[in-house]
């Protein structure tokens, strides 16, 4: 039984229903989750610290970029006990391309959503590809799947390094440390790294000097190995990173022994590549917590992750809903929840029917709708879930206590997870049901993986389930889930090479041109279960007589970005940030530079053009450049 | 030559750069001249720039820099001097999802990836908000923006002409002569031509080039090279010139 909150229970079937005797059980004010701290007792705790001392500031923070407004951070922090005491995260871009769906063929969906940033567009095209097959009972040909999967390996292997050296990385690097954390320089020059034999850098002063942005040689590394990456995937897509390739039924590539060795021999570079950043990310860590055993508070958060698995099992995937528990648990990513450290479902079912997404503190108008009861197998699903959800903006001003930010906020089980590349080690790590193969092994505890020799020996190395989830252990989870998505990357193209002895060379169920005919014209409703570079995507699709009549995407950052919800709990980022110490030196206010919830927000490699995906009347891109992103008032 | 949009997909005419894409990969701009979106993160976008290594860019966009709405400009952009911390600052956006064509500039100038020549043809966004059509006023640019980047393809071969007798006549190999005089204020007015897209004496220039020639006014030094490339300039001129219908007495 994995749900605690939401009134739902299994019968002798496996079909999920609704407890008896509950009136309106989706209602906010009767099923509600256990919650810590209220908003009231959080608001009025900080009334009384500001009443007793002036110490308390509040301060408005753009933690990750200088686009004016597209996440701001607004704290109140205890300057002198080095604690936020609130926060709340605030995404204002408008996109609108839920809106801009609406009435269209679903295949523009593929296309269309690929845009909706500049640097996830694989993966949307991706999602919105799954979501359309399923409405269409198409059936993917194994290559195609196995080319896909080639695909969206690739496509980690773009993502992973970018974010690790060239967003999270500056911030522990020798120019950053010695501004923010001057105290931390000597220990650095003196701490060996106890994986020097690897990565080559004797002590973590020469580590982190290589991380320094441009002439770090990690920061140039991690560059070059996103050029590699991106084309791995324009071998077999044509074009990084909107694919005009990714059809409904699988990939309309032309696939052949050339483009697959040239995958390969760009993937052989990689592994040794790998290698070094998981003694990177193993010694940044290991010397933080050495040296203030504080940092195992910064960006911390209870072990609560969601993640819908990725990519698939060429035989066992049918694209089906009705099947989507069997071949969902066999993807090389297992599905799963985590709530409190514990695996509580790998079911994709159960993952969808728990799903929910909250508006009170977005600027949306409620727009939650009875259409849909249950999901196409009959288990019970909530007024507020995707398919039944519409998207109302309604622009508005900013009021932390009513609404703030056009992310809105989306629960499982009415509970706050978070998502990220990482949660896929996580799952895969304790559900034990990865395929059988050569190089990657669950433990229930961790996760074991064999790299390839390359001019390096051949190595096995193990992450293991972190005792605290934080800002750290996500960059530590993100560099090993770069090693698991290469490795994965290296199974399929071993797949491919197969398939392509036994003479197999169809990628697609149908050509393009039979498409056509075959979108269905009666009333659908479907999910594409897929993930980005940051965890989790999915794309709930309604449609009828050909055409989309809702589509509601979800995204990593939408989870992670989300405000409050109906019962005040706060959003992923929130929460960590509340939960991290001030630790550097804050003795002149006037220095403060904010590293330690900088290093908690970029730990979730934020990306903001996909959190605020949604429409607005009038919303506005204005960006200033050369000026300072962050500033404080009081 | 590489021509690249710079978009943010249906948010109104912040999109302009795709509408312009589209139409004009319908046209055959010349063999030196790819289209292409570069709606994407600017760290790929300067990877592509490496990986191509174009004479000359055109960006095409839209972006807010405080001019009337509706107005539509050619801007020379020269590599901007970033710090480090900026440059970050910018590649902090761009792997955040982010698409500009400041971020486009500021990445390729930081990491060696910026075209001799780079223009921005872009607009003063209108309406700059999520919706699938340009304004009235941007879609009225469509066509003059198209001009101006079929025009920016049809003179980058003379530009790279002048380069090359740039490099040539920068020894001062050749020698005072009346001919080499007025080549040289011939490159400085096709320098000029890549700063702000006028003509200036450029025509009036050519036409005293050809007499300097034919009164034997070029020095003693010529060599085939030398001869070869003037040669090749004022033809291109004179092409240039036919196809703008530039009236020199003008």
């Amino acid at each position: 039984m994995c749900f605690k909150t939401l009134p739902v229970e299994f019968g002798e079937d496996g079909v999920a229903r609704l407890r008896g005797g509950i009136p309106n059980p989706y209602d906010v004010t009767i099923t509600k989750p256990d919650v810590g701290r209220t908003e009231d007792e959080r608001t009025a705790r900080i009334e009384r610290l500001v009443a007793r001392n002036g110490h308390i500031k509040d301060l408005n923070m753009d933690p990750v970029t200088r686009v004016a407004g597209a996440l701001a951070v607004h704290v109140t922090a205890d300057l002198d006990q080095g604690a936020y005491l609130d926060a709340h995260a605030q995404a204002t871009l408008f996109r609108g391309y839920e809106v801009i769906l609406m009435g269209r063929d679903p295949r523009d969906a593929i296309y269309v959503s690929s845009r909706a940033c500049g640097v996830c567009g694989g993966v949307h095209a991706h999602a919105a590809a799954y979501a359309i097959e399923q409405a269409m009972g198409l059936r993917v040909p194994p290559l195609g799947t196995v080319v896909r999967n080639m695909q969206e390996a690739a496509e980690m292997g773009y993502d992973n390094p970018l974010h690790l050296y060239l967003l999270a990385g500056p911030d522990y690097s020798e120019s950053v440390v010695r501004a923010a954390n001057p105290e931390l320089w000597p220990k650095a020059e003196a701490w060996p790294c106890p994986h020097a034999h690897i990565h080559g850098f004797k002590t973590m002063a020469d580590l982190m000097t290589a991380l320094n942005p441009l002439t770090g040689r990690l920061y140039r590394e991690g560059l070059d190995f996103t050029r590699l990456a991106r084309e791995m995937f324009v071998h077999l897509a044509g074009k990084y990173p909107h694919p005009q390739t990714v059809v409904p039924g699988g990939v309309s590539s032309t696939l052949t022994i050339k483009s697959l060795n040239e995958y390969h021999s760009r993937l052989g570079q990689i592994f040794d590549y790998a290698q070094r950043m998981l003694a990177v990310w193993d010694d940044i860590p290991a010397f933080f917590y050495e040296a203030d055993e504080r940092y195992l508070m910064v960006g911390a958060r209870p072990a609560n992750q969601i993640d819908p698995g990725y990519w698939d099992d060429p035989y066992a995937y049918d694209s089906t809903y009705a099947n989507c528990n069997g071949w969902g648990e066999k993807r090389w990513s297992t599905p799963g929840v985590v709530i409190g450290g514990k695996l509580v479902t790998t079911r994709l079912t159960d993952i969808n029917i728990g799903w929910e997404e909250f508006v009170e503190h977005s600027y949306y108008d409620e727009s939650h709708t009875s259409r849909f009861a249950t999901d196409p197998l009959g288990n019970p699903i909530s007024p507020y879930h995707p398919w039944n959800k519409r998207t109302l903006p309604r622009p508005g001003a900013r009021d932390w206590k009513d609404k703030y930010t056009w992310a809105c906020a989306p629960r499982w089980d009415r509970q706050v997870v978070e998502a990220g590349a990482y949660s896929r080690v996580l799952m895969t790590a304790l559900a034990q049901k990865i395929p059988d193969n050569d190089f990657i092994f669950s433990t229930g505890h961790s996760l074991r993986m064999m790299v390839p020799k390359g001019e390096v020996d051949e190595r096995e190395v193990e992450w293991h389930v972190p005792t605290q989830w934080n800002a750290f252990e996500r960059n530590r989870g993100r560099a090993y889930h770069y090693l698991f998505s290469q490795l994965v990357g290296l199974n399929s193209l071993l797949e491919a090479y197969s398939l392509f002895k036994q003479g197999e060379r169809k990628v697609a169920a149908m050509e393009p041109h039979e498409l056509e005919k075959a979108i269905p014209k009666d009333e659908q409703v479907a999910v594409g279960w897929w993930g980005a570079g940051r965890g989790w995507l999915t794309h709930h699709l309604v449609m009828d007589k050909g055409k989309i009549t809702n589509y509601q995407i979800c995204t990593p950052s939408t989870i992670n970005a989300s405000p409050r919800d109906p019962w005040g709990q706060p959003g992923p980022y929130e929460e960590a940030v509340m939960n991290t110490p001030i630790i550097e030196d804050i003795s002149d206010p006037s220095r403060f530079t904010s590293i330690d919830m900088l290093r908690t927000i970029r730990s979730f490699d934020p990306c903001m053009p996909c959190t605020t995906h949604a429409h607005s009347g009038d919303g506005e891109v204005v960006r200033e450049v050369n000026t300072c992103s962050c500033g404080g008032d009081d | 030559m590489l021509v690249g949009s710079v978009s943010e997909l249906f948010q109104g005419d912040l999109d302009f750069g795709r509408h312009v894409v589209e139409r004009l990969r319908l046209e055959d701009l010349g063999a030196h001249v790819i289209v292409e979106e570069l709606h994407y993160g600017a760290v790929a976008v300067m990877q592509r720039l490496q990986d191509l290594r174009p004479a000359a860019l055109v960006l095409v966009g839209a972006a807010k820099r405080g001019r009337a709405p509706g107005t539509l400009e050619r801007r020379r952009i020269h590599p901007p001097l970033v710090s480090t911390a900026e440059v970050q600052l910018a590649v902090g956006d761009a792997v955040t999802g982010y698409v500009a064509i400041d971020l486009v500039v500021e990445i390729a100038a930081a990491f060696d990836a910026f075209p001799a020549l780079t223009v921005s043809i872009e607009i003063e966004p209108v309406f700059a908000s999520s919706r699938e059509q340009l304004s009235t006023e941007a879609s009225d640019l469509l066509e003059p923006a198209m001009a101006l980047i079929r025009r920016e393809a049809a003179r980058v071969p003379v530009l790279a002409l002048a380069g090359e007798i740039g490099t040539l006549l920068a020894e001062d190999r050749l020698g005072p002569a009346p001919a080499v005089d007025i080549v040289r204020a011939l490159l400085s007015e096709l320098s000029s031509l890549a700063e702000d897209g006028q003509w200036g004496a450029t025509f009036a220039l050519a036409d005293r080039l050809r007499q300097a020639i034919v009164a034997g006014q070029t020095g003693d030094y010529m060599g085939g090279e030398d001869w070869a490339l003037w040669w090749v300039l004022l033809e291109e001129l004179d092409r240039l010139r036919a196809a703008e219908a530039i009236d020199v007495a003008r």
